[in-house]
């Protein structure tokens, strides 16, 4: 088996030469579900269901679980909901190590998001062995299945950057570029190309880098607009529209601001980390704190009960510190934090950082 | 000091992206000139003043020279209008006509399909030369046009009786198909089988097109329904709801929507959610193009049908829609009438609006989990799959007592099935995706329901009772390192049932794979670890054995029980019956030991 795409044109290649309408239509779920990626990544998810249900009817186990897996990575990618997340991809990953899946060609896509969804959840108690399950992913890439290495490196770069690790992150995200660079203009090299520019923004603003931080989001613009994704172009352009405000470009900040808000609230996928973390340099550069506040509320609601633990957590300390600056109350917000960070596998860090907030006031 | 400078064009250049990007299919080229005929013969109609005109559009194909030729009794064109119209790119005649007429015939002027200019350029599609012989309605000498698609054309004296166009085409190989008469008169009705004139073709003087839609014919219903078996090749449709002009409230204002069509509700779905909810779009009686998939609300995946509105605007390859502004007026008066339609169906015809919400059950369970409004049209009537046949929640709550009782697996020889039943109370098959999220939906707006997901929960179905009675049972099982209840339950036929905790298979997939050691290693410790953390409850994953105390046998045994050899014996097979019938549990060698327990048991009991 020559590797993902071969698998699926070959087996649509069939369905048309068979006139095989119900085939024809399980092979084109796929697409047809990705389409709805960020306008309604719920409906993506009832066609990857569909999907699955169809293969089932027609006997087709690795369809089956092709689109299983798919439906663990839109829960995870497309809809940012990890509660249940665990559930499935420990039984994708169970289904997927027996000898009938071993030419299966997104095995190891399912292996991955087992590591993507301890990540999600806990990425700071489980860094070992997501690490670990990473590299054992690697070693099983046959040469096949080279393209599955920008989703490997994209991972890594995630896990650092969710530990605030961003050295390793840049590291991790120039990798990125140099195999983007290798695979030429194909559509996964672009595809992948966007969400490493995303990153290496972020490293770039965390580090201070603002030059670094122009290249990286006019670099991306053009692969995100190409392939579409729409997320991370605004992603892109919202930092354009902080290093704006940067240089004093109020007008054109505030214009820009306004229409990426706009475009944003017309997807119905949730923003990313990054997409917050943006927001916020913007108004931080400003001193806008109220604004912070409201934000990080917000960033909160749109998070809490997802089973994101690491990730609440830290917003809820971010929280926490920002009321501490305004001399506002934060009894409550302590507790919650404090409620948050116990759920976490290693919690004695934050808890620790939140005692030292308590302790300042 | 800038220099103001003309664009120059390059034809075949232009010719190269219009055959390969413009338009995605090479018979798009016959339509174009079919509706140029049309057109040119309207224009006749409006302009010409006779009385006695009687419009007509003639094809014909010689296989033999490769030539398709397209002859109209239309207006034909002058010298001047060849230079303005056929050899600019970009301005038709049709255009300019519209603006005319929309001043004093707004009806006339949407007959009228041409508007880009660009048509007569798609003969170059199908054609490497092309000849256009031309008399003018007006006047003067016939023309003779001919061009083989580079920057130059010849304009000659041409000849030609009657006043009218006729474009020869002679074919590429890649449309050969076209020489084909089958594959012609396909291609014509496709595009032109509503156009009001007669298009003949090979010289048959009956005309190949239908000429009117089905709608407007003397007998529509009838029309309607031939059109739908011929054109979607489905059974009878269940309703058909005819499209009419609709007034569009835009809050400070109202809009004339002109809307002519039907839509209809075939006779079921294979289930998916996006099987049908498509039209067939024709603009002025022009097809467009088939499977539009927006213009019909997106909850509508069961409905089908055929829409013609001029206010719908087409790309320039004619070949789809944009979606603009009157593509939302025309999809929100679709909205709209179909939403009336259905409404008035289930009004007066309940029972085929029951049939059409049971022959597209898991299609409208699918969209009615994220449409609110067509949630509560359906919640009620939609039918569900449960161990009593298709029933709608209402009739399965008149059943079971105001509970929704649900399994999320297919409906089997289920022991979750079989307590139900024993409990009088059929199980919902929820194993299609959309159902559990339906039931929790309608759970949640209806607060006297409660909602019991029965696989890994089928204690609720069981009554405790005190268990001293049966302690001699539960002490022989517990030496075993059985764990055992008592319960009662029904049906009292069943003396013991065997039953797993939620997640208890994916802990034995578990277990298996760490015995075969075929994860790699921090694969296999991340699932460890979610099994540690979703087990940790200390659930026994070996299952527990419910003894039934309704059950005649399990009393007796309990009561007076029997000689210890005979009492070993029955408890054994008691115990393996359950574990063979709970089934799914057991891996290829536990149901060899569970057939060797119970073959064992019963030779104990056939010993003198």
């Amino acid at each position: 088996m020559n590797g993902y795409w071969d698998w699926m044109e070959a087996y649509e290649r069939e369905a048309v030469a068979e006139r095989d309408p119900e085939r024809l239509r399980l092979a084109r779920i796929r697409s047809e579900a990705y389409g709805f990626r960020e306008t309604n990544p719920a409906q993506a998810i009832a066609l990857y269901q569909e999907g699955e249900h169809l293969a089932q009817r027609l006997g087709h186990p690795w369809w089956t679980l092709y689109y299983r897996q798919w439906q663990v990575h839109a829960t995870m990618h497309f809809l940012r909901d990890y509660r249940h997340i665990l559930n499935d991809a420990v039984q994708n990953t169970l289904e997927a190590r027996k000898p009938q899946y071993d030419e299966f060609p997104q095995r190891v896509s399912v292996y991955e998001d087992l590591a993507a969804a301890y990540m999600g959840i806990d990425a700071e108690g489980y860094e070992e062995p997501i690490r670990q399950t990473l590299d054992a992913v690697e070693r099983m890439l046959t040469p096949a299945l080279e393209s599955r290495r920008h989703s490997l490196e994209s991972q890594r770069r995630d896990l650092a950057l969710e530990l605030d690790r961003n050295d390793e992150a840049r590291a991790c995200g120039l990798r990125g570029l140099a195999l983007v660079d290798r695979d030429g203009r194909s559509w996964t090299a672009l595809h992948y190309s966007v969400f490493v520019y995303c990153s290496l923004c972020q490293v770039a603003y965390r580090q201070g880098n603002w030059e670094a931080l122009a290249e990286w989001s006019h670099q991306g613009e053009s692969p995100a607009r190409q392939v579409g994704h729409q997320m991370e172009l605004s992603e892109l352009l919202l930092w354009q529209t902080v290093l704006a405000r940067r240089d004093k470009e109020e007008d054109r900040a505030q214009r820009w601001y306004r229409r990426l808000l706009t475009r944003i609230g017309q997807l119905h996928m949730p923003p990313t980390p990054a997409f917050y973390e943006a927001l916020h340099a913007y108004h931080e550069l400003a001193g806008e704190f109220d604004r912070l506040c409201t934000l990080t509320r917000q960033e909160l609601r749109a998070i809490q009960n997802k089973g994101r633990l690491h990730y609440e957590t830290r917003v809820r300390i971010k929280l926490c510190r920002l009321l501490a600056r305004l001399s506002e109350p934060i009894t409550e917000e302590l507790e919650s934090a404090r409620q948050a960070a116990r759920q976490l596998k290693k919690p004695e860090r934050h808890l620790r950082e939140l005692e030292d907030l308590a302790r300042s006031r | 000091m800038s220099e103001r400078q003309r664009f120059t064009l390059h034809l075949p250049g232009l010719l190269k992206v219009l055959a390969e990007h413009l338009y995605s299919s090479k018979k798009v080229g016959v339509r174009e000139l079919i509706q140029n005929s049309h057109d040119s013969c309207v224009r006749r109609r409006v302009e010409g003043g006779e009385n006695d005109y009687h419009p007509r559009i003639d094809i014909t194909v010689d296989p033999a020279k490769r030539i398709l030729t397209i002859s109209d009794n239309g207006y034909g064109l002058t010298q001047e209008e060849i230079t303005n119209y056929l050899s600019t790119i970009g301005r038709g005649y049709t255009r300019e006509l519209r603006e005319k007429l929309s001043v004093f015939s707004q009806s006339e002027a949407t007959e009228l399909i041409g508007q880009f200019g660009l048509g007569f350029l798609s003969a170059f599609l199908l054609a490497s030369e092309v000849v256009l012989t031309t008399r003018s309605f007006q006047g003067g000498p016939c023309y003779r046009w001919q061009s083989v698609g580079d920057e130059y054309y010849d304009l000659a004296p041409g000849w030609r009786e009657e006043i009218g166009t006729t474009v020869e085409l002679k074919l590429k190989p890649s449309v050969s198909f076209l020489l084909q008469e089958r594959a012609l008169l396909d291609t014509v009705r496709m595009y032109a089988d509503f156009l009001p004139i007669p298009i003949h073709v090979q010289g048959d003087e009956d005309a190949v097109n239908l000429m009117q839609p089905p709608w407007e014919a003397e007998d529509p219903d009838q029309a309607m329904q031939d059109y739908i078996k011929r054109t979607f090749h489905g059974g009878d449709p269940l309703t058909i709801i005819p499209l009419r002009e609709a007034r569009v409230d835009l809050g400070h204002d109202t809009l004339t929507v002109p809307l002519k069509g039907f839509l209809f509700v075939p006779p079921g779905s294979v289930a998916s959610v996006r099987e049908f909810g498509d039209l067939n779009v024709y603009i002025r009686r022009m097809f467009i193009c088939e499977r539009e998939r927006d213009l019909l609300p997106p909850w509508a995946r069961f409905v089908r049908g055929v829409v013609d509105s001029p206010l719908l605007q087409p790309t320039a390859s004619r070949e789809s829609i944009h979606q603009d502004e009157n593509f939302e007026l025309v999809r929100q008066a679709l909205e709209e009438q179909l939403g009336e339609g259905l409404r008035q169906v289930a009004e007066s015809a309940p029972s085929v609006w029951k049939r059409i919400v049971r022959g597209h059950s898991d299609v409208i369970i699918g969209w009615a989990v994220n449409d609110n409004e067509f949630f509560e049209r359906v919640e009620d009537i939609v039918t569900f799959r449960t161990s009593r046949g298709p029933l709608s929640i209402k009739e399965y709550l008149e059943l079971s007592g105001g509970k929704l009782y649900f399994v999320t697996r297919e409906l089997g020889s289920l022991q979750e099935q079989l307590l139900a039943e024993g409990r009088d109370v059929p199980a919902i098959d929820a194993s299609w995706f959309a159902v559990t999220p339906f039931l929790e939906k309608y759970a949640s707006r209806h607060q006297e329901v409660s909602l019991i997901q029965l696989d890994g929960e089928a204690e609720q179905l069981m009554r405790s009772v005190p268990e001293e009675r049966f302690l001699t049972l539960l002490r022989f099982y517990r030496e075993q390192g059985i764990r055992a209840r008592v319960a009662s339950f029904k049906p009292a036929e069943a003396p013991a049932l065997l039953l797993y905790p939620q997640g208890a298979e994916m802990a034995r997939e578990a277990e298996a794979s760490r015995e075969a050691g075929d994860l790699p290693p921090p694969l296999a410790g991340l699932v460890d670890q979610y099994i540690a953390q979703k087990f940790a409850g200390g659930q026994d994953l070996k299952g527990t054995l419910y003894l039934n105390a309704g059950c005649p046998l399990i009393r007796q045994l309990a009561e007076n029980p029997p000689t210890p050899a005979l009492f070993q014996a029955v408890l054994t097979l008691l115990h393996q019956i359950a574990r063979l019938f709970a089934g799914r549990m057991l891996s290829a060698a536990d149901a060899v030991e569970a057939f060797r327990e119970t073959t064992g048991a019963i030779a104990g009991l056939l010993q003198p």
